[in-house]
């Protein structure tokens, strides 16, 4: 088996957003799954992220979404932090929370800038609920392994029953050429 | 026992080859995933990355697309075609360091039904003008097990450090 579980973080009190630090370097790429509503009254939130702790104006974003009307797209750069996705709020009805699942490719490389890719599902039982495609492209100026990763809504927070598991994937060695 | 996510074999690209051939696939499980990231060597900002099963390139292939670029969303396909669309990603001009992300998702390899599968993929840049990520859903209309899978890089070659990863997922109970 290839998919190792190697931290789950479930928020205990309202308020808080998790971080995922000294993220091991012996796998090839990252899953991070997120069952997650935010703890502020907003009618949704974005799912915000910063790699490293990188403050700096190097993250990129864009998704295509479907709002139970249309499929949406929008597209931002230059931004000191990353959106994958969007969140249910504590405005909605009580026990609805959103699911993103994020998948980080080589995220050890030297190499590579990173790209998230995410899938997310926020039905809010209303007007307002969107399934999308995401991706977040981080672009420091020295390309560096992610050994950090912080995620979760605005300064509100996520709500108590939040949860956060972060998977590490092994790949073959064996080529089939 | 079940196993999920079985890793069984992986290829880097060396920045020479526009394809990527998964031979000889054990046919012991009960799905495949391929997970690549990858860049292509062409001279633009996009390439398009094509799959073929079996070596087979006669006109039994379709695909159906979801999309998204910076002039808004859309859907498209083909039909009766020579291979099947997984994915745009990112190419020469597409800044330093830019990978794509597809993930591919190919149930029921092994029966004797056509094959379904299904690609979400992700060609992200620090732009608002210039990406591409969508959905797409391919067939192929043949009741042969999937042996093989090649991948091909489209207009240039796959660019040196682009990553192919087959799994193969056991379902429970087998």
């Amino acid at each position: 088996m290839s998919m190792f579980p190697i931290a789950s973080i479930t928020i205990a009190s309202n308020g808080s957003n998790p971080t995922f630090s000294s993220i091991p370097q012996n796998f090839q790429h990252l899953q991070l799954r997120c069952y997650m509503r935010a703890a502020g009254a907003t009618s949704y939130q974005y799912v915000y992220f910063r790699l490293n702790g990188d403050t700096g104006s190097n993250y990129a974003y864009k998704y295509l979404n479907g709002n139970g009307t249309s499929a949406v797209t929008s597209a931002s750069f230059g931004g000191g932090y990353g959106l994958i996705g969007y969140s249910a709020s504590n405005s909605n009805t009580t026990g609805i929370f959103s699911t993103v699942i994020i998948d980080i490719l080589d995220y050890t490389s030297t190499t590579k800038n990173k790209t998230l890719r995410s899938l997310n599902g926020m039905d809010i039982n209303a007007s307002g609920s969107n399934s999308g495609l995401w991706s977040a492209l981080w672009t420091p100026s020295t390309i560096a392994a992610i050994t950090q990763i912080d995620i979760g809504t605005d300064s509100y927070g996520c709500l108590a029953g939040s949860r956060f598991d972060l998977y590490g994937i092994n790949t073959s060695s064996a080529t089939g050429a | 026992m079940s196993v999920f996510l079985q890793p069984i074999f992986t290829q880097t690209a060396s920045g020479s080859a526009n394809s990527i051939t998964f031979n000889n696939i054990p046919q012991t499980y009960t799905d495949l995933q391929i997970v690549i990231s990858a860049r292509s060597t062409y001279s633009s900002w996009i390439d398009y990355c094509t799959a073929w099963y079996n070596g087979d390139r006669s006109s039994i292939y379709t695909d159906t697309y979801i999309y998204a670029l910076s002039s808004g969303t859309g859907g498209s396909g083909d039909s009766a075609t020579t291979a099947v669309n997984i994915g745009s990603y990112p190419a020469a001009t597409s800044g330093t360091g830019v990978f794509g992300s597809i993930n591919y998702y190919m149930p029921n390899y092994r029966s004797s039904n056509y094959k379904s599968a299904m690609s979400d993929f992700v060609l992200d840049m620090a732009s608002t003008s210039t990406y591409n990520l969508g959905l797409w859903a391919t067939l192929y209309s043949s009741s042969n097990a999937i042996t093989s899978v090649t991948f091909y890089a489209g207009n240039g070659n796959f660019a040196s450090g682009s990553t192919f990863s087959l799994y193969g997922i056991l379902r429970q109970g087998v």
